[in-house]
């Protein structure tokens, strides 16, 4: 495990989506797409994919930003979809709730919640089939586990011994409605206890994440099975939208106070610095090439075409 | 970003010729939270339940604060688990409840399925009229900013396919909140389907409460040389087009059916016995679509009537692209039915 690329990695979402935040504003206002974004969360996706290899696939849902740069989306691409353009990675299809791109294996999102749970399922089983020893992780969050066909899913999975990981992100809320609106027992995981191995990780703890994913990534990959891992986290920003929601619509400043100071990104830096594993210098550098690169891919974005209307129906058919 | 929140400045006028300035106005919004307020008030076997209902902006502010008036028990949000729910919704309705359950998208519809078109629309005719099942299912379908294939899908078409299930599509506030009154006082399953650009009108609505019958349309514009029917959101786009038309001495009628199922045959034979005309303008698909449907029995009815082909106009057969050029190909808007509207007038003259 490498700490500063797992640092980089994070300060990367964080800086990708801080931009997108100051863009989607402006007087160009291109960027014609809802957006979700994945402030507070980084430590879940890049723990998780930084165990997986190029040929492994990731599932992901309308939080999709972190996720398909954690996998090693083409951030020019990405840029170019959120734009409308057709450079983008759906050329200009889909947009922001459902970045795809098979090169680097984000296999498919899903902005019908729960919607990817069990088409990943499904995928597992076609790689378990063809021997492949591939792995596939599925994102979910808090809101969509108590879609039925999750349960459906996991039960099956754990009923072939798929090589699957069930990665479910809570974050306490699905869009403004907390926890203790919807579910009777908070405790996400020991719902699946029974079906599958599972466990509970501080999902702000980047190497706790890190950790966790590689007993559950190599256990499905030595054919193990699935396993469930449920990753405590927060979503720093609104649903969706750029805004930080404290607007008294569902919590206080002092609740997203706390859980700025429990940052991932922030505790890992300060954890970096006190062991002097890396000095101030070193990470001003680094996010001065992640800026570049990120200006890189606005400019890349902005200067490319726009799908043209005679190109409406490619892509419909297979 | 005109995602979710509605802006104040793009709201309009709704009135349709009828406007008084000493009617109260009220938004869309204002219009279906008054109706399910005093339902609610009416009857207490009336309640509310939806994700995000009490937020603010769950329901495009057509439910906020109903919570405060009527308790958490009677207006409450659900978990993410549309296909359950839908059950249990059903299952009160079957005991005599009233349920609303709202959606914010017609797309989520699609896990209730099985209990709307296996269960819900079944039960009365399969108990032999024994169980009712006095539902609303209502859900907003979106459009633009790039919604994209999964958070934009006008479904009424597929619905309108399913025996058993009545399908309220309003365009104005007050429509809106007179076609709700009725859906909760119906003993049926209802699907009340608006959409996301009429949430933008402010018009007339009585205080008082009022129900509007359905299967009943009306003439948002007379006109004499073409008949245009508009659904949901196209009507607006078809007053736009009749405005147009109209500096080219081409004189439409507007027709909005409010439901869909049922629909109002009579008055569409009506207008096309005089005009010899009709485009049909919906937000759906078009095959297999309720413009397909509602020209079939035009075509049965009043062939004779009819001078040219029936024009559609609705959406290809297409998921929705996410980009605004493609968007803009997509989607028909005002041109289109004035364009369709020459070319039948002019087909017409040779
Ligand atoms: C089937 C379905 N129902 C409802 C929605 C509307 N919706 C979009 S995101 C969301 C909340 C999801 O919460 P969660 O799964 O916890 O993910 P988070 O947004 O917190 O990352 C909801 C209700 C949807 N997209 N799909
Ligand atoms: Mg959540």
């Amino acid at each position: 495990m490498d700490i500063l690329s797992l640092y980089t990695a994070m300060k990367r979402i964080r800086m990708v989506e801080a931009a997108i935040a100051d863009n989607y504003n402006n007087e160009i206002r291109e960027m014609h797409t809802p957006i979700h974004l994945y402030d507070g969360q980084e430590a879940v996706a890049v723990g998780v994919c930084s165990n997986l290899i190029k040929e492994d696939f990731v599932f992901s849902n309308h939080r999709s930003h972190g996720h398909y740069l954690a996998k090693g989306g083409n951030l020019n691409k990405m840029m170019a979809e959120l734009h409308n353009k057709k450079t983008g990675c759906c050329k200009g299809r889909g947009a922001s709730m459902h970045l795809m791109d098979k090169n680097c294996g984000v296999a498919l999102t899903s902005s019908i919640v729960a919607g990817n749970v069990s088409i990943g399922t499904g995928y597992a089983l076609a790689e378990q089939m063809k021997n492949r020893n591939t792995v596939v992780v599925v994102f979910f969050g808090d809101g969509a586990s108590e879609e039925g066909s999750v349960y459906e899913s996991i039960c099956f999975a754990q009923l072939k011994k798929l090589p699957i990981v069930f990665v479910c992100e809570n974050n306490l809320y699905s869009i403004a409605t907390p926890m203790d609106r919807r579910e009777p027992n908070e405790d996400i995981s020991s719902k699946f206890q029974t079906v599958l191995p599972i466990q509970k990780v501080n999902g702000n703890d980047v190497i706790d994440v890190y950790e966790a994913s590689q007993t559950a990534v190599n256990a499905a990959r030595k054919g193990e099975g699935p396993r469930l891992l449920e990753c405590m986290t927060y979503r720093l920003r609104d649903h969706h939208n750029i805004g930080n929601g404290i607007d008294g619509r569902f919590r206080t400043e002092q609740e997203l106070k706390n859980w700025e100071n429990n940052c991932p990104i922030k505790k890992l830096k300060r954890k970096l610095i006190l062991e002097d594993l890396v000095d101030e210098k070193q990470l001003e550098e680094e996010d001065k090439k992640i800026a570049q690169e990120i200006e890189a891919a606005f400019v890349y974005a902005r200067e490319s075409a726009c799908p043209d209307a005679d190109e409406l129906f490619n892509g419909l058919w297979g | 970003m005109p995602w979710t929140v509605i802006n104040k400045e793009d709201e309009i006028n709704c009135d349709y010729g009828h406007s008084d300035e000493h009617i109260r106005k009220l938004s869309y919004a204002e219009a279906i939270r008054e109706a399910l307020s005093q339902a609610m008030a009416l009857d207490h076997h009336v309640f509310l339940m939806g994700q995000g209902i009490n937020d603010k902006v769950g329901m495009f502010g057509a439910t906020t604060d109903l919570y405060k008036k009527f308790g958490e028990k009677r207006v409450f949000d659900t978990p993410l688990a549309e296909t359950g729910l839908t059950g249990v919704a059903v299952g009160a309705a079957i005991s005599g409840m009233r349920p609303v359950y709202c959606h914010n998208r017609p797309d989520f519809l699609m896990l209730s399925m099985d209990q709307i078109v296996n269960h819900a629309t079944k039960y009365n005719y399969m108990s032999g009229g024994e169980c009712p099942v006095p539902l609303v299912i209502w859900a907003v379908t979106g459009q633009g900013w790039g919604s994209a294939a999964q958070h934009s899908q006008a479904l009424h078409g597929l619905f309108m396919h399913i025996p058993g299930l009545k399908i309220v599509m309003p365009t104005t506030p007050y429509d809106a909140k007179g076609l709700m009154l009725q859906a909760i006082a119906d003993n049926n399953p209802i699907l009340f389907l608006d959409h996301r650009n009429v949430y933008n009108q402010r018009g007339n609505v009585p205080e008082k409460m009022y129900k509007i019958p359905f299967g009943k349309g009306i003439i948002r514009r007379a006109g004499k040389d073409i008949t245009i029917l508009g659904i949901s959101a196209m009507l607006i786009e078809t007053l736009k087009a009749a405005e147009e038309l109209e500096k080219t001495n081409i004189s439409a009628e507007i027709i909005d059916l409010r439901t869909i199922k049922p629909y109002d045959i009579d008055i569409i034979l009506d207008s096309v016995k005089k005009t010899r005309h009709l485009i049909i303008a919906d937000t759906g698909w078009k095959t297999g679509g309720v413009a397909a449907e509602i020209a079939t029995v035009v075509y049965e009815k009043a062939f004779k009537d009819l001078k040219a082909p029936i024009e559609r106009i609705a959406l290809p057969d297409l998921p929705t692209p996410a980009a605004y050029t493609l968007e803009n190909a997509y989607y028909k808007t005002r041109k289109d039915i004035v364009e369709a509207a020459n070319r039948l007038l002019e087909k017409n003259k040779i």
